[in-house]
């Protein structure tokens, strides 16, 4: 297009009083073209000639009919949304059924639903809206479709509203929808092939169990007490035959363990999409390492949460990654834990620098989401990975993990104060 | 260029988000529809008209007209195929392909802009041809700027791809049409314009299907069968009601009043209104129709032998009783004289008396009038019942009514004059205290069929007179009595038509002690010292006969056998009423039982048998409330029955037998009829909302009082209906499924899983949607405590069996479990029946 012409189209389109759109945004919608055009025919039916009356009558019976019929039509119309299940993940279809009763002794038509994208698309035309031919009279009828959720969240996000314009499209009548439970969408995970070699804790590998303190693990003896041992711990027999306090000893824990920090301040100034590509890592690692029994603890906005095996702790932990929002961040106060398990951490390419120079977190190794900005120095540092290539992020982890995988090894993770 | 203008640089993602935002109107269009360009091109033959008016050049002009059409059709068949062409094969998914796609589309837009440019310019290169070659001074500039308008309307509609461009074109066909159709003087343009309407609406409509017909979803259907029964319910309800409405206000016609254009008689006339609903006022006035009627001066009528209102009387009261009279001395006239004399009286007599004594009616009316084949004395169009008044009478002495000589009335009365309304020439007649009447004017038309008299049937606190074609206020007259005649006329022409206006009281405020009207005895009776001298003519109004009985004993006998309360209290106009309602309730109408020929007066008769013809208790009546000091006068006219309101023609007819006596109380300027016979309905009053509520109230109060046993039972039965309402809806239906014991066991099952939902849906016990059959069954089947064990299972397997299983391992599991399925059916019918009486 030349750009004289592209000029002169964004001069048209240019909004030069946006002030004044809340006065006049109704001219923007066919009722008001139907409302100005009534006046004009009424003025010229006054001023000029009365035939113009004609016209105006016209107008006024497409106006009214146009306004009462969607009217009336969503009076007699309730409904109720429900989805299949109650979760999904994102990009993951689920079939979507509307159950609309109409009280009225005749038929509603053209009806759309106003909702959430992605609620209310069909997975096969992403593109349009769900759209109701009719709903017969006196009947309940039940409308369903396969929706495909692109991102997280708990849905029905906005009020769902079904509507009708029918039948000139003049304008537009709504009624409110009922939804019989939220639809929950799941961070999308990828499936990660391999897993680090790291059998253990390091105790288990050294055998030295005598160094541990806390209450997990079945008793198989006895040590001298160390701070930070529990009272209840004490055997007091031993206690009082020995004149020393003894406490119960421990088995170690055979499990691997594994800390996977998520740096919240990396989401600062991104956008929805990369915050939301932050997460997919994050849900990925996380439901990787618990699908294969370990235990790994997760650092989210200043909380570490412990994740063990089963049902009912992922589903717990990828609620709240669907439904955590940016504007959570709080700054992050909490250090990692010294760990002597696998440390991973996800944040993006633009912290590298800023990670790396804290002590705290050199434990850990980062999987770093690539900035839109591609002049983000990467630090040269083999503590890190960026995600770098063609697809999306998952993609990339899913490329770059069995190489990851290769290369961290049991022994390097079992000596303390050695990192790969 | 570019980066001097980069305030109007809209940024890409801004303009995705409308996009979306905007919906399926947005989207370029799979498919060209050719309405858009059916409309632009008869908005623009709208122009092309406008333009062939002024042209010099009309051949010209056609073939610019034709050529505009064609070249923007086959434009626009062209983009059509190429564009289905596109949407079969291409499906630009790849970077590629939706590179070169956008390519392609910017190259045929410009394509389309170029193209666009040179054929709007044509009409003004015809109008410059036509200036130049044909000389002259061309077309009109706003007619040229209009056709390169309609051209460029054309243009959009056969390129456009986007439902959004489609609505410029359309607008611009709107303006286009509207200009056209104001600008010009052809009535021809309306054939245009209707259909142009048509199709623009169809095209709203279209516009608004494509937006959403691509998304439509599949859908499975339920009918709801128990809102499917209610609606049906409504329906005969509603159509029950409107029957009724009919019914009651004189068939469809009567209910539709008011709501479709009547053709006249009712207070108004529609030029538009279809000849024969209702009574037109061309029917009525007789203008068209040789059957209808109005003031018709024809020598056929001239002679009727129309009955006055004497002769009815003596057919319908009897004939008059005669009176003994003293002659102390008898002399022969002449023959001459004797005749003269005698007309003189008999005209006196038919005009100024009415005798209270009469021989009693011993048969039914056996001549009728003969002038017509109707019955009808007069016929009325308006609200009945009605008391239309015909004659009043002021003196009583004991026997017989007369209208005293010296009396004259009409120095109080209003002068008749001209008031027009509604372009009608109405006669102004009275005027009413406001704060007595309810401010609407009712009207009624009266036809006189067969009545001889000069005398006008006015109704209650009449307003106004008017006949048709009749402007000269003196054409009415009161007369010395205060009732209206036309005085010029011997007698008011068979079949005139007369229209009235009255008013309907508003008796509350005289009730109320406290307002201003409640006074109304104003003259101390019998003294008349203290009378002013303008309200001198109120004592003919109070006279009594000297030969009466005691009238204070009878009024009080009377109030105490009809309210024991005390009537110190009450107002004037409640004494009135309270008078009027005991005569009501003790005095039988019996027009059979008359004084005897030789009585001195005829009140104690009626006081004393407690039956009387109405004349005789409306004399009661009015002897007993001028003891009270109000004036009252006795009044002789008709009773316009509601029964006989003919429901076709919407018309009352009125009889000779309708003639009725009744009185009227003089009332701060305003005769307000009351009627003691309790066999007539009586005069309507205007009441509100707020004093019907009481009115009811009081009437429900006294039912309650005088019926203590029987409210105290109805209440008790309502609140336990209320209470129990669930419960005996329920045992109506285990009642109702009683009946089915003598059908097959399946039958019954199927009926229990029935009354099991239904028992759980008028207990508000809603099933949750996952149950299964087994679920439920077991849960409610343990709310019928005498089901045993194995009837619970036997029933919930056989339940469960004949929603799941095979017609063959239903038969067999029946046949297996008869005795217990069946059983366990009862038990379940029955528990409904239980639960009635059952407590908690």
């Amino acid at each position: 297009m030349p750009s004289a012409l592209r000029d002169l189209q964004g001069m048209m389109n240019a909004d030069f009083c946006p002030w004044a759109n809340k006065y006049v945004y109704w001219l923007k919608k066919p009722i008001g073209w139907v409302f100005c055009a009534l006046l004009a025919s009424v003025l010229l039916g006054i001023y000029v000639s009365t035939q113009a009356f004609l016209v105006s009558a016209a107008i006024s019976a497409i106006g009214i009919i146009g306004i009462l019929w969607p009217w009336i039509a969503m009076q007699g119309v309730r409904g109720t949304l429900s989805w299949s299940r109650g979760r999904c993940e994102e990009g993951e279809p689920i079939d979507t059924t509307l159950t609309l009763i109409n009280r009225w002794p005749w038929p509603a038509f053209g009806l759309f639903i106003e909702a959430d994208h992605a609620i209310a698309s069909q997975t096969s035309a992403p593109d349009e809206p769900i759209c109701l031919s009719s709903v017969p009279a006196l009947a309940e009828s039940q409308f369903e479709w396969e929706c495909t959720p692109g991102n997280r969240g708990l849905y029905p996000k906005r009020k769902v509203r079904l509507a009708t314009a029918f039948p000139f499209g003049v304008w537009t009548c709504y009624r409110e929808l009922a939804v019989d439970s939220p639809l929950m969408v799941w961070p999308k995970t990828a499936k990660l092939k391999d897993v680090p070699d790291v059998t253990g804790s390091p105790s288990a590998g050294i055998g030295s169990p005598s160094d541990q303190i806390g209450d997990e693990g079945d008793w198989m003896g006895v040590r001298p007490y160390r701070p930070g041992d529990s009272l209840r711990q004490v055997h007091w027999a031993q206690t009082a035959r020995r004149d020393s306090l003894v406490v119960f000893e421990r088995q170690t824990r055979a499990r691997p363990e594994l800390l996977l920090w998520f740096d919240s301040e990396s989401c600062e100034g991104c956008s929805d999409e990369e915050v939301n590509e932050l997460l997919r890592l994050l849900a990925t690692l996380s439901i990787h390492f618990v699908s294969h029994s370990w235990i790994t603890r997760v650092a989210l906005n200043n909380t570490i949460r412990v994740l063990l095996p089963g049902s009912s702790t992922k589903q717990r932990w990828m609620d709240e990654l669907a439904s955590w929002m940016p504007d959570q961040i709080k700054n992050q106060s909490v250090v990692p834990p010294k760990t002597t398990g696998l440390a991973l951490g996800v944040t993006t390419d633009l912290r590298l620098a800023t990670l790396s120079q804290a002590n705290h977190y050199a434990q850990i190794h980062w999987f770093a989401y690539p900035s839109l900005n591609e002049s983000a120095p990467t630090p040269d540092n083999s503590n890190c990975t960026v995600l770098r290539g063609e697809g999306s992020a998952l993609e990339r982890l899913e490329r770059v993990w069995p190489h990851y995988c290769q290369h961290t090894s049991s022994v390097s993770l079992a000596l303390p104060g050695i990192r790969r | 260029m570019t980066s001097s203008t980069p305030q109007f640089a809209r940024p890409k993602a801004t303009t995705l988000a409308r996009k979306k935002k905007y919906g399926p109107t947005e989207r370029i269009k799979a498919s060209k529809s050719w309405g858009t360009w059916s409309l632009a091109a008869v908005a623009s033959f709208a122009i092309f008209l406008l333009r062939l008016q002024a042209t010099v050049t009309p051949v010209l002009l056609v073939v610019e007209y034709i050529f505009l059409l064609v070249i923007t059709a086959f434009v626009l068949a062209h983009s059509s195929v190429s564009m289905a062409r596109r949407v079969g094969i291409k499906s630009p998914n790849s970077g590629t392909q939706a590179k070169s796609s956008l390519r392609e589309g910017l190259k045929r837009r410009n394509l389309w802009l170029a193209g666009g440019g040179v054929i709007i310019v044509i009409p003004w290169v015809h109008s410059f041809v036509q200036r130049t070659v044909f000389g002259g001074a061309g077309e009109a500039t706003e007619l040229v700027w209009l056709a390169m308008l309609q051209t460029a309307a054309l243009w959009q509609a056969s390129v456009s791809t986007t439902a959004r461009q489609d609505w410029i074109s359309f607008l611009l066909s709107c303006f286009l049409m509207l200009f056209g159709v104001t600008t010009s003087d052809r009535v021809g343009m309306i054939y245009i314009v209707v259909p142009f309407g048509f199709m623009a609406a169809w095209w709203l409509l279209h516009q608004y299907w494509q937006s959403v017909a691509r998304g439509f979803v599949a859908k499975s259907t339920v009918p709801l069968v128990r809102l499917r029964l209610g609606i049906m319910a409504l329906l005969v309800c509603l159509t029950g009601l409107l029957g009724l409405v009919a019914w009651s206000s004189g068939g469809v016609v009567g209910a539709l009043d008011g709501f479709m254009p009547t053709s006249g008689g009712k207070g108004g006339s529609d030029p538009a209104a279809r000849q024969g609903v209702g009574d037109g006022d061309m029917l009525v006035a007789a203008k068209d129709k040789a059957y209808s009627f109005g003031p018709v001066e024809s020598d056929l009528f001239l002679d009727s032998q129309s009955p006055s209102l004497y002769d009815i009387a003596t057919e319908v009261y009897g004939e008059t009783a005669p009176l003994k009279r003293e002659y102390s001395r008898a002399i022969a006239l002449d023959q001459d004289t004797k005749v003269g004399k005698d007309q003189g009286i008999e005209s006196k007599k038919q005009g100024r008396e009415f005798s209270a004594m009469r021989k009693p009616v011993d048969k039914a009316m056996a001549s009728l009038p003969k002038s017509s084949s109707s019955k009808a004395v007069l016929q009325l169009i308006g609200s009945t019942p009605v008391h239309l008044a015909q004659q009043c009478y002021d003196h009583f002495d004991g026997i017989q009514w007369t209208q005293s000589n010296d009396l004259d009335l009409q120095p109080f009365l209003v002068t008749p004059q001209l008031d027009a309304i509604s372009q009608k020439p109405w006669m102004k007649i009275a005027n009413h205290q406001a704060d007595l009447t309810w401010s609407v004017r009712e009207r009624i038309t009266l036809k006189v069929i067969n009545l001889k008299t000069n005398r006008v049937a006015t109704p209650p606190l009449v307003t106004h007179i008017h006949i048709d074609k009749v402007d000269q206020p003196d054409f009415f007259r009161w007369s010395s009595q205060g009732q209206l005649l036309m005085p010029g006329q011997p007698y008011i022409p068979q079949l005139t038509v007369l229209h009235l206006l009255h008013q309907v009281p508003c008796l509350h405020s005289m009730r109320d002690s406290s307002s201003s009207l409640s006074k109304i005895a104003k003259v101390e009776f019998p003294q008349g010292g203290g009378i002013g001298k303008d309200e001198r003519w109120k004592l003919n109004y109070l006279q009594l006969p000297e030969n009466c009985p005691d009238l204070d004993v009878a009024t009080e006998t009377l109030l105490k056998a009809h309210d024991p309360n005390l009537m110190e209290r009450w107002t004037d106009w409640q004494k009135i009423e309270g008078l009027t309602d005991a005569l009501r309730d003790q005095i039988t109408v019996d027009p059979k039982s008359v004084p005897s020929e030789d009585a001195e007066e005829v009140i104690s008769h009626v006081l004393k048998t407690k039956k009387a013809p109405d004349y005789l208790i409306a004399s009661t009546a009015c002897m007993l409330i001028r003891n009270l000091g109000v004036p009252c006068r006795l009044v002789n006219g008709f009773y316009a029955r509601p029964e006989r309101f003919d429901l076709k023609s919407s018309i009352a007819e009125i009889l000779p037998e309708d003639l009725h006596t009744w009185a009227e109380v003089y009332c701060h300027g305003s005769w307000i009829p009351i009627d003691p016979c309790g066999t007539y309905d009586k005069p309507r009053e205007h009441r509100t909302w707020l004093q019907w509520a009481v009115v009811l109230w009081w009437g429900w109060r006294d039912w309650v009082m005088s019926n203590p046993l029987s409210f105290v039972v109805g209440l008790v039965t309502a609140c336990v209906a209320i209470a129990l309402r669930k419960r005996m809806v329920n045992s109506m239906a285990s009642a109702l499924a009683v009946l089915s014991f003598p059908l097959s066991n399946d039958f019954r099952v199927g009926l229990c899983l029935r009354l099991l939902r239904f028992r759980r849906w008028i207990f508000g016990r809603q099933l949750p949607a996952r149950w299964t059959l087994g679920q439920w069954l077991a849960s409610d089947l343990r709310a019928v405590p005498s089901l045993s064990e194995a009837e619970r299972q036997a029933f919930q397997g056989y339940a469960q069996r004949r929603a799941y299983a095979s017609e063959i391992s239903r038969q067999q599991y029946l046949e297996n479990n008869a005795t217990t399925v069946n059983k366990s059916t009862k038990h379940i019918i029955l528990q409904g029946l239980i639960d009635l009486f059952r407590l908690g």
